[in-house]
């Protein structure tokens, strides 16, 4: 340096920290670089002017400390010439006009030492700060977030303590209760006071505890970070209730296990609610079934005599024809169709049992296809009797296809039978939107009949022509509206003596 | 029994329904010898060579089983079920006497084997369907050209 001429001014002001230099009358006489700079001002303007005339308290900050509080610090200096640390201060910078005026907040750590003059008295002040401005907002947010969280812990106790449809308690990591809610109090029926400290295994019965049941809920919770159950649990009274427990671990940052909640409701009318619900279904499976092993024992039992009269009666006819005459001959032609027609009655009472009991298997049918088959089937039984025949393409609905088979055979079969005589009978098969919904229809041109019947149509043995005219057994319609309902749909029909029948049916 | 006789076993209980098919099958020609078993019992005793049956030769088994379902003592659906879980008669063609489609219903859960149905009473023309099912054609072979339409 011997060459050099240091200008200590100039080392000063470069030096890179915030300085200011005070005379003992608080008159600005140098300021560093990196001051002007965090300030926001200039040198020019700091020079030779007093302190607290160049940095005013923010006048929108009511109760603003910082002038007041470097006033007295450096008062102090000035008084006991030591070094005086100050704590953080909020102290606002003043924008300049030019880049929009107004105040900038700004945390500060100052610190005021004393120089001295040869006579020992203080000469000069060095104020001394650091801009701890982002060290002061993080510190600031964490006091928000304690805040926060303090207020948030209040509430959810307030909640806790207020939930009485739940027991809420805290264990701590041995199983010993640590809190208790009113939730706890009421269904359970002990009080905080005498539960508190208690292990929760209190609440199972005895066979429970001796399984160390309570204790494997708390391994599994641990272990699968959830355990939830619902089980009988045992009151102060001693009474049971049905409970449904969660118990869930808590645990430090580090993954210790700090204790466990425990969550508890009382479900027990919930429980006996189900029981009687199963109950109900089973009376109600048993009775499926009897209906079943009834229906089964109908088609043999009933149906074995009639086999047997209709049987012999057609071996008298082919084996002894020579040994009767033309009466004997009707007569026994006439037992036949007596047994035949109690067959059919048999056949279709079975159809419309066994249509209501079937388990339904929902698909995706092609209704006018499964017409047409039908169509052609009943052509072929009766090739000498012909119908106009009209089914819609490509008619699609979902439903089980055995179910809306039979229903739909047994409308088909009734337009073919309504239209026997008629002049030009017609069947039309189609389907047209009523109300934003599909709705099918068999339409012919045959008997008809009275609406003021109407009500009997779908009733069972129901008929609304003499057997002489259409013969039919007179449960037909009641299987097809059985089969729609089942489906959730809906059967109706439109007539006219004389100018024939539309049967409708949507399916949803 | 001739060992060499192409048999067919009838289950049936109900003695009309047993006249009634034999004379639906003789009458149309069907020459086969016919043994009946009236219970379920007796069929599976007669099958497996047990109870009376005891001294049967294991080895002579009927072409074919005609089989009711509700028979006394064990149903037909058991019988069934032991007839196909037994090796010997595992492959023995069984035709299910039904009397309504109930029936095919209840039995539908035990397909198993070449199961073919006829609707009682036993009708000669679904009985040859039924034996042509079954592929049992040479069954028919007995038959008088009249009969075969």
């Amino acid at each position: 340096m011997e060459n050099a001429s240091v200008n200590f001014q100039k080392l000063f002001e470069s030096v890179p920290g915030l300085y200011l230099v005070l005379s003992p009358d608080l008159k600005i006489v140098a300021v560093s670089n990196a001051y002007a700079q965090a300030t926001m001002t200039k040198r020019e303007e700091l020079i030779g002017k007093n302190l607290f005339n160049a940095f005013p308290d923010n006048p929108d900050e009511i109760g603003a400390t910082g002038t007041s509080n470097l006033r007295a610090s450096l008062k102090r200096v000035l008084e006991f010439r030591k070094l005086d640390i100050m704590a953080v201060q909020k102290y606002d910078i003043r924008r300049p006009e030019s880049e929009g005026g107004g105040f900038e907040v700004r945390y500060w750590s100052p610190t005021n030492s004393p120089v001295f003059a040869d006579d020992g008295s203080v000469a000069l002040i060095i104020h001394s700060v650091k801009d701890v401005t982002q060290a002061q907002s993080q510190t600031i947010q964490y006091e928000q977030i304690k805040d926060d969280f303090r207020n948030n812990l209040e509430n959810y106790h307030h909640l806790v303590e207020t939930i009485s449809d739940y027991a809420i308690l805290f264990l701590d990591p041995t199983g010993k209760i640590a809190s208790w809610n009113p939730g706890a109090e009421r269904i359970k029926g002990y009080s905080a006071k005498e539960i508190i400290g208690q292990h929760f295994s209190i609440f199972y019965s005895k066979e429970d505890q001796e399984s160390k049941r309570p204790d494997k809920e708390l391994v599994v919770a641990r272990e699968k970070g959830r355990y939830e159950e619902e089980g009988w649990r045992i009151k102060k009274n001693g009474d049971k209730f049905w409970a449904s427990v969660i118990i869930t671990p808590t645990r430090d940052s580090e993954g210790r296990i700090l204790g466990y909640s425990k969550i508890t409701r009382d479900i027990t009318e919930k429980r006996k609610h189900e029981e009687a619900l199963q109950q109900k279904t089973r009376e109600l499976a048993t009775l499926n079934e009897e209906l079943e092993a009834f229906s089964f024992s109908v088609s043999h039992d009933l149906r074995a005599p009639l086999r047997g009269i209709d049987g012999f009666c057609q071996a008298l006819l082919e084996d002894y024809s020579e040994k009767l005459d033309d009466q004997g001959k009707t007569y026994l032609e006439y037992v036949r169709q007596g047994t035949q027609k109690m067959g059919r009655l048999i056949d279709d009472l079975l159809n419309l049992s066994r249509y209501s009991r079937r388990e339904m298997n929902m698909t995706t049918i092609n209704l006018s296809k499964m017409a047409k088959d039908m169509i052609a089937r009943i052509e072929r039984e009766e090739p000498n009797e012909k119908r106009d025949v009209t089914i819609q393409p490509d008619m699609q609905t979902k439903g089980d296809e055995g179910l809306i088979s039979a229903a739909l055979e047994n409308l088909v079969r009734n337009a073919w039978k309504f239209t026997k005589k008629s002049s030009q009978p017609k069947i039309e098969i189609g389907a047209e939107k009523q109300e934003g919904k599909n709705v099918f229809y068999v339409r012919d041109n045959g008997a008809g009949f009275d609406m003021k019947y109407y009500d009997k149509l779908f009733g069972v043995f129901q008929r609304l022509h003499s057997e002489s005219e259409y013969e039919g057994t007179g449960v037909g319609l009641a299987t097809v509206r059985r089969i729609i309902n089942r489906h959730g749909g809906k059967i109706w029909a439109t007539s006219q003596v004389g100018q024939g029948t539309t049967f409708w049916f949507s399916l949803p | 029994m001739n060992p060499e006789s192409k048999f067919i076993l009838l289950v049936e209980d109900n003695p009309q329904d047993e006249a009634l098919t034999i004379r639906a099958l003789k009458k149309n020609g069907v020459t086969n010898e016919i043994t009946v078993a009236r219970d379920g019992e007796e069929a599976l005793d007669f099958l497996f060579c047990r109870g009376m049956h005891a001294g049967r030769d294991s080895k002579i088994q009927p072409q074919v089983v005609l089989l009711d379902l509700k028979l006394p003592k064990i149903d037909g659906i058991q019988v069934l079920k032991e007839i196909r879980a037994n090796e010997k008669t595992k492959f023995l063609p069984v035709i299910i006497l039904t009397t309504s489609s109930e029936d095919k219903d209840v039995i539908s859960g035990y397909k198993s084997g070449a199961n073919a149905y006829v609707k009682k009473p036993v009708d000669f023309k679904e009985f040859s369907e039924a034996v042509k099912t079954l592929g049992l054609f040479w069954l028919l072979l007995n038959l008088t050209p009249n009969s075969l339409r």
